[in-house]
């Protein structure tokens, strides 16, 4: 039989992990920005490391935020579970949406179409791409990702060989995009 | 209690994976499908759900399946939105195939410049009711410029910027 109490109690949890995202979420972009214009800290180096330090910070939150909850032992266990699992879900959402925002192919033509007064010519939007830097930027962008991740290393202008992380992310992409006969890829 | 949850994340999860994989072969697109695969993955959930109930799950078991859940499928949609589009995973799979794992960086330029990758984009926005795309022009809709403002705000606010 469902208490009213617990069930409160259970309503209310979803808002203290939503509460404690926006509020971890708030932290770290200042951090970051404290971090860009006063020390002249940024690059994804330190951002992914911010990312991973207030991510953990979240969790700790969560953590002492529920032992005051009042649940019993076992039951415990399983909302700090679930409030964990929610977190981190939000968190990851936070982490991707930065990336898409960061990298995205789409997005970025959206803008360079916006910036060119809502439409262009395909070839000038082609050659255009990514505020002037074009299919090249794009590449050496990705290419210097790759690098920094350690899954491939590069010598002026040789591209590869890939690292032993690199051939196994390769081979695992490679064989979901065959699995689900994805034709059509980025 | 953990077995319960574990057990009832598994079945609703295992479900939705193989339901994914068997129309994916099945019926294969060249569009990503993100719509249908975050219904298959709500069914997912709901399986997981009753599963929980069935075994008398109490009400932090519930909570703690539907969170880990939701955890996994925006795990597994980000996964399969790399999968189907990520430009970084397309070069090292390139690399792959070729002897020594290695490649001219013109090579790769001229494979991508000449490709129909930037079309097939254009392609999908259109589809998605953002871009008005004719033979040789292409222009935002109202959708579509929504959206790019959307996008240049959540850069300025959130990231560094938009790249691209």
């Amino acid at each position: 039989m469902i208490q009213l109490t617990e069930l409160a109690r259970m309503v209310v949890t979803p808002f203290v992990v939503l509460a404690t995202l926006i509020g971890v979420i708030a932290l770290q972009r200042g951090w970051q920005v404290l971090m860009n214009r006063t020390l002249r800290v940024n690059g994804p180096g330190p951002a992914a490391a911010s990312l991973l330090v207030f991510g953990v910070i979240g969790v700790g939150v969560l953590w002492e935020a529920t032992a005051q909850m009042g649940w019993p032992g076992d039951e415990l266990v399983s909302l700090r579970t679930g409030v964990v699992a929610l977190y981190a879900a939000g968190w990851l959402v936070y982490v991707e949406v930065r990336s898409l925002l960061s990298r995205g192919y789409s997005l970025r033509i959206l803008v360079d179409l916006l910036e060119l007064d809502g439409g262009a010519g395909f070839e000038d939007l082609k050659s255009g791409y990514g505020e002037g830097m074009g299919v090249r930027g794009l590449l050496s962008k990705r290419i210097e990702g790759l690098e920094r991740i350690g899954l491939i290393r590069c010598t002026a202008d040789q591209i590869g060989p890939l690292t032993s992380v690199g051939r196994l992310v390769a081979h695992v992409g490679y064989g979901m995009r065959r699995l689900l006969r994805l034709e059509v890829v980025g | 209690m953990s077995v319960d949850i574990a057990l009832s994340v598994t079945t609703g999860m295992g479900i939705f994976f193989i339901t994914h994989v068997a129309v994916w072969r099945i019926l294969p697109s060249g569009s990503p499908r993100i719509g249908l695969l975050s219904g298959m993955a709500a069914m997912g959930v709901v399986i997981s759900l009753f599963t929980v109930l069935l075994v008398g799950g109490l009400l932090p078991e519930i909570f703690a399946v539907v969170s880990i859940d939701f955890l996994l499928v925006v795990l597994y949609l980000f996964v399969y939105a790399g999968v189907a589009r990520s430009v970084s995973l397309t070069l090292v799979a390139r690399l792959l195939v070729e002897p020594g794992h290695t490649v001219v960086f013109g090579t790769l330029l001229d494979e991508y410049t000449s490709s129909s990758r930037f079309e097939d984009r254009l392609r999908l926005m259109g589809e998605s009711g953002l871009l008005l795309v004719s033979k040789d022009r292409v222009d935002l809709t109202v959708k579509g410029v929504r959206m790019a403002r959307w996008a240049r705000f959540l850069g300025r606010t959130m990231g560094d910027g938009l790249a691209g």
